[in-house]
């Protein structure tokens, strides 16, 4: 899987500094953490690397910016609902505004002052839900195939054609025809369920 | 005998590869029959008039039809060729078969209204595959056993069986191949009476 940390915060350079970038480095290796200071920046990051899988920690507060961590990740959403990002602030939890958080589907909260330990079990949970979601089941499956991906395959007598990397760029960026495929690969399983050609397991 | 009509939009840019896959199944598996007149009608010629000329001296007939479709019509390069608003009334006592998008929403049904006995057809979005025969066999299959005598009702059992087969034999494999037969499958749909094609022949 081909994995990517980005961390967008106005502070890089104390991040940098941190025992946990040195556990992030470690553990995903240093090609494979990037950082953003400038929004804007990070947002142009995140949509020339969807073809990654992306884990963002997020910082909310970002004093004489353009945007603070609630519009980044609304931004963050308008590219892509697949993408897990973690709230890290320096604000404790009971003090944010999480409304809109929980709308735009982030994926966890974290203190600045969390250990590093508790810092990988949230970034391990990100991954588990690459490796179990549906739609990268689909990514995953793509990516290995052989063969010229910009061909098209998939055909609608509707008149929509798609090829390969178009199915891919459609379920990165989650439009309306990515969504149905995860929709259809759910509609699948339940008919094998249904008609006992699969089971669920314990 | 009895006249059939096949109309295979086999020039279009994104599905002509696919209709022009299923005519040769078609025309394989006409091959040597010498006891129905049959008729293909390809993208060239797929226009309301020609579809006019073709039907309208036939007291009954079967027609078959591979291209693009929305909730009330059957269309081409040239517009729209069986259509709700157009043409409709010239398809009294026909078998009517189609594998196109959604025409089961509207168009089946409006066919039955005004005299056609039988249609076959999708209700939702019909999907097909680069490479994979499976799409077109199960698209295909309803037409050929009518031509073999089943009755509809019978039929679209069949074909449920057909598409069934095709996705247990491929989900393990080929699970978003299979994602989306079973898509064409739960959106197959018949509307109108349970005929054969000798109650059809009797209408002549």
């Amino acid at each position: 899987m081909d994995l990517c940390v980005l961390i967008i915060d106005d502070d890089i350079q104390r991040i940098k500094e941190g025992a946990l970038i040195w556990e992030l480095e470690d553990k995903f290796g240093s090609d494979n953490i990037a950082f953003e200071s400038d929004p804007n920046e990070a947002i142009n990051y995140i949509e020339e690397n969807l073809h990654k899988n992306i884990i963002i920690l997020l910082d909310i507060q970002f004093p004489d910016k353009v945007m603070n961590g609630h519009e980044i990740l609304s931004k963050i959403r308008e590219i892509s609902e697949l993408i897990p990002v973690i709230l890290w602030s320096a604000v404790s939890e009971d003090k944010e505004t999480f409304s809109d958080f929980i709308n735009n589907n982030a994926f966890g909260f974290l203190s600045k002052s969390a250990t590093s330990e508790e810092m990988l079990l949230m970034i391990d949970r990100a991954i588990s839900y690459f490796k179990t979601s549906l739609d990268n089941t689909i990514e995953d499956w793509i990516i290995q195939k052989d063969g010229d991906k910009d061909k098209p395959v998939y055909f609608t007598s509707e008149g929509k054609s798609y090829s390969l990397n178009q199915i891919l760029n459609e379920i990165r960026t989650q439009t309306d025809v990515g969504k149905s495929f995860a929709k259809k690969l759910n509609e699948l399983t339940i008919d094998l369920l249904l008609r006992n050609k699969e089971t669920l397991n314990d | 005998m009895i006249n059939i009509l096949l109309a295979f939009d086999e020039e279009d840019q994104e599905i002509g590869s696919f209709n022009q896959g299923c005519r040769e199944d078609y025309e394989t598996y006409f091959t040597g029959s010498e006891h129905e007149r049959i008729t293909y009608i390809s993208s060239n010629s797929l226009n309301s008039l020609n579809i006019q000329v073709r039907t309208e001296q036939l007291s009954s007939f079967i027609f078959a039809a591979y291209s693009h479709g929305e909730i009330n019509k059957l269309f081409s390069k040239s517009g729209d060729y069986v259509s709700s608003t157009v043409n409709i009334e010239l398809f009294k006592n026909s078998f009517f078969y189609t594998v196109s998008c959604n025409t089961g929403m509207q168009l089946g049904g409006d066919l039955i209204a005004n005299g056609c006995k039988c249609y076959f057809g999708y209700k939702t979005l019909f999907n097909s595959w680069l490479g994979y025969k499976e799409f077109s066999e199960c698209a295909n299959y309803g037409f050929f056993k009518f031509i073999e005598g089943t009755n509809t009702n019978e039929i679209f059992e069949q074909m449920i069986i057909k598409y069934n087969q095709h996705i247990d034999d491929m989900y393990v494999e080929h699970f978003f191949q299979a994602s989306l037969l079973r898509e064409n499958r739960d959106g197959l749909i018949k509307i109108g009476e349970d005929i054969t094609i000798n109650s059809l022949k009797q209408a002549i």
